[in-house]
C-alpha cells in the first residue's frame, strides 16, 4: 500500500514538471532569426565591411606577379644553361677526341718513319716538278705503312701541284 | 649492170646512215675540265673511244684497316690533268656506284679534295667500242 502511494507521488511530480516545461515553451515570445543569433549578425556586418574594403583597395597588377615569375624563370634558365654549358665543356671535347682517336692505332716507329719518308718524297718531287715511275714506285713502297688519312695528307701537295699544272706526270701507269 | 650496182650502193649507204637511229639517242661526253671553277666531267666511254690518246678518267678507291680513301684523276684532249681525293663516306659510296660506262661530274677545292661527285649511268652515254 505504501509502495502504491509513493509511485503515485513520483508520477504526479513528473507530470507536473512536464506540464510546466511545456507551458513555458508555449507561452514564450516567438524569436526572429536575427534575435536568435545576434553574434552572427555582427559577423556578417564585419564580412560586408571587409568586402567593401577589399573592393576599394587597389589590387596588385597581375603583371607584377608574372614579372616576378619571369625573373625567377630567367634565373632558373640561366642556371640550367650554365650547367649544360659546363657539362658540354667538360664532356664534349673529350668525347670528340676519344671518337677521333679511337679508330687510329698508336703510331708505330715504322709508321712514323714511312710518313717522314713519304713527305720528303712529295716535297722533293713537287719542288722538282717531276713525278715519274721512280717516284711512284717509292711512294707505293711506303703507302702500305701509312693510314688512309696519312696517305691523303701526304698526297695533297702532289695533287695541288697537278691541279695547278705545275707538275707533269710521266708515269707509265696510274701515278698514285 | 651499172644501174643495179648504184641502187645497191645507195641502199647500203642509206642503211649505214640510219644506224644512229637504230642505236638510240646517245651523247658524247669527252673529258671536260674547268680549272677556274674547279670542276670536271666526262664519261668513260667517250674518253675511251677518243682518238686524241690523251684523255682518260681514272678512279681509285683504296680500303685498309685504317679506312677508305679514293682519288679521281682525269685528263682532257689538251693534256690538262686534274685530280682530287676523298675520304667522305658519301663520296666513297658514290664512287662505288660507278660502272664502266658511267658519266661523272665532280668539283674539288684548292686543297685537292673532291667536294662533289655526281655519277650517272644512262643509255644516252657513249659506251666503250674497243
Amino acid at each position: 500500500m505504501a509502495m502504491t502511494t509513493r509511485g503515485f507521488q513520483v508520477l504526479a511530480l513528473v507530470a507536473a514538471a512536464g506540464a510546466g516545461f511545456g507551458l513555458a515553451r508555449r507561452t514564450a515570445p516567438a524569436m526572429l532569426p536575427e534575435q536568435a543569433h545576434p553574434g552572427l549578425e555582427r559577423l556578417e556586418d564585419e564580412v560586408q565591411a571587409l568586402r567593401r574594403e577589399l573592393a576599394a583597395t587597389p589590387r596588385p597588377m597581375p603583371s607584377s606577379g608574372a614579372a616576378l615569375d619571369v625573373v625567377a624563370l630567367r634565373e632558373d634558365l640561366r642556371r640550367m644553361v650554365r650547367e649544360e654549358l659546363q657539362s658540354a665543356k667538360d664532356s664534349g671535347p673529350a668525347t670528340a677526341s676519344r671518337e677521333r682517336m679511337a679508330p687510329a692505332p698508336p703510331a708505330s716507329q715504322e709508321n712514323l718513319e714511312a710518313l717522314a719518308k713519304a713527305r720528303r718524297l712529295m716535297d722533293e718531287s713537287v719542288s722538282a716538278r717531276r713525278w715519274g715511275d721512280r717516284e711512284r714506285e717509292e711512294f707505293f713502297a711506303l703507302r702500305g705503312r701509312l693510314t688512309a688519312q696519312q696517305t691523303v695528307q701526304v698526297l695533297q701537295p702532289l695533287v695541288m701541284a697537278i691541279n695547278s699544272q705545275q707538275l707533269r706526270v710521266s708515269t707509265s701507269g696510274p701515278p698514285f | 649492170m651499172w644501174k643495179k650496182a648504184s641502187v645497191v650502193a645507195l641502199g647500203l649507204a642509206a642503211l649505214a646512215g640510219s644506224t644512229a637511229a637504230w642505236a638510240g639517242s646517245t651523247t658524247k661526253h669527252e673529258v671536260y675540265i674547268d680549272t677556274t671553277n674547279r670542276v670536271f666531267a666526262g664519261n668513260f666511254g667517250a674518253a675511251h673511244n677518243s682518238t686524241d690518246w690523251l684523255q682518260f678518267i681514272d678512279i681509285m678507291i683504296q680500303a685498309s684497316a685504317s679506312g677508305e680513301w679514293g682519288r679521281i684523276l682525269v685528263a682532257d684532249k689538251n693534256g690538262v690533268w686534274v685530280s682530287c681525293m676523298f675520304t667522305d663516306p658519301s663520296l666513297i659510296s658514290a664512287a662505288k656506284a660507278l660502272t664502266s660506262d658511267s658519266y661523272i661530274q665532280a668539283s674539288y677545292d684548292t686543297n685537292g679534295m673532291c667536294t662533289v661527285l655526281e655519277v650517272r649511268t644512262t643509255s644516252r652515254h657513249e659506251t666503250k667500242q674497243h
